[in-house]
């Protein structure tokens, strides 16, 4: 079925491109003379981004100590890296937030995704082997490539879901057979086409076999162990049903001890739900 | 404790012993899936379990449906690789949530 999966590459483009605004804003961030000044500014130009990103910012994902009400505000003190993950992550989630998914919801694809994202944040700073902001965003990415899977190819994907439920293996298996690929490749190719620094790439490719990363990174071990958490807790779901395999060196490069899961969870189930308000109502 | 009730991360309150009565496992081990299949290869089907407060509030449940989530999370973790430690501590948080929940 390999005809599927150089189908489903060229057909990547039919999917909604990232807001101008996301572009915009990257610019200005990596531009020397840019200032958070100019990227609130634009923001700003945008009520219904700036409205979200306040809430976002305020929402338990951050932890401020006191709310903000300026976009200004809000930047500064997450500062300009994170700036980026904000904004790609609030722009990403308003684009995809109103379209049918057919077998999924929509809404629990995202809750998901921020669970993970949560918890690979958690995981991040209690293990001290990655940074907990590109943690998160690696996340909160992880999946991606399931939403050309339904969007694109409903019928197909509908079946390996099927066959998933039926408990004939884990759907990232069943998507190699019925596709030839996986969500994992489709997501990579996504993110790089949008030019997403490599690590989230790296981390949506090889969240499911963190040993075939040919540049392991502490990002993808945590979004492995992550993914497993968020599974195992059935907070939303992109479609998996079974809990999957933990790859043991993933596990060992994320510098958590098994004692600290139940600190993990904790957090990862206290958060989710208050960001998933955030990113997702009206 | 019937064996279909055992979860892991419980403890064994006594020594068990199979039947030419030798000693098989001493008390305070901590239950993992593979104790419990070690047992059933014994043809022991029931085991004494440390009664800290936890077993003893769920110990209060109605059996039934504790044994109902704990069908739902064996089907939930089936295809993973459950002799890891972290997926039996895993398996252990999603349990204690659920019969918490209920």
């Amino acid at each position: 079925m390999m005809e599927t999966k150089g189908d489903l590459l060229e057909r990547l483009d039919e999917l909604p491109s990232l807001p101008a605004v996301y572009h915009r804003v990257r610019q200005t961030l990596e531009n020397p003379d840019g200032s958070l000044e100019t990227v609130a500014a634009i923001i700003e130009a945008d009520p219904a981004l700036a409205a979200r990103l306040l809430r976002v910012a305020n929402s338990a994902l951050y932890g401020l100590a006191t709310k903000v009400d300026t976009v200004l505000r809000a930047l500064t003190i997450i500062g300009a890296a994170e700036t980026h993950n904000l904004v790609l992550a609030t722009t990403l989630v308003s684009v995809f937030r109103d379209l049918p998914l057919g077998a999924v919801s929509m809404r629990s694809f995202w809750e998901h995704s921020i669970a993970c994202g949560v918890a690979a944040r958690v995981i991040a700073r209690v293990g001290g082997r990655a940074s907990p902001d590109r943690a998160y965003l690696a996340g909160l990415l992880h999946d991606i490539g399931r939403l050309p899977l339904y969007i694109l190819e409903p019928h197909i994907m509908g079946a390996a879901l099927q066959a998933h439920r039926d408990r004939q293996g884990h759907l990232f298996d069943l998507e190699q057979q019925f596709f030839g690929s996986s969500h994992a490749e489709i997501g990579a190719a996504l993110l790089r086409g949008w030019a997403i620094p490599e690590v989230f790439c790296a981390a949506a490719a090889h969240h499911h076999r963190p040993a075939l990363a040919e540049h392991p990174a502490p990002e993808i071990a945590v979004t492995h162990v992550a993914d497993l958490v968020a599974n195992s807790l059935r907070i939303g779901t992109s479609g998996a049903r079974w809990t999957p395999i933990l790859d043991d060196l993933a596990w060992r490069a994320t510098g958590l001890e098994t004692a600290q899961l139940r600190a993990v969870v904790e957090t990862t189930i206290a958060t989710t739900r208050d960001v998933t308000s955030a990113f997702l109502e009206h | 404790m019937r064996l279909t009730d055992m979860a892991p991360g419980m403890r064994l309150a006594k020594d068990v012993y199979d039947p030419n009565g030798n000693v098989l496992m001493r008390s305070g081990t901590v239950v993992t899936e593979r104790l419990v299949k070690a047992l059933r290869s014994w043809g022991i089907d029931e085991v004494t379990i440390e009664a800290d407060a936890e077993d003893a509030a769920s110990a209060m449940l109605d059996p039934k449906t504790a044994a109902e989530i704990r069908a739902l999370l064996d089907q939930q973790f089936s295809l993973s690789n459950r002799d890891h430690p972290v997926i039996q501590a895993l398996y252990g948080l999603c349990l204690e949530r659920a019969l918490g929940n209920r």
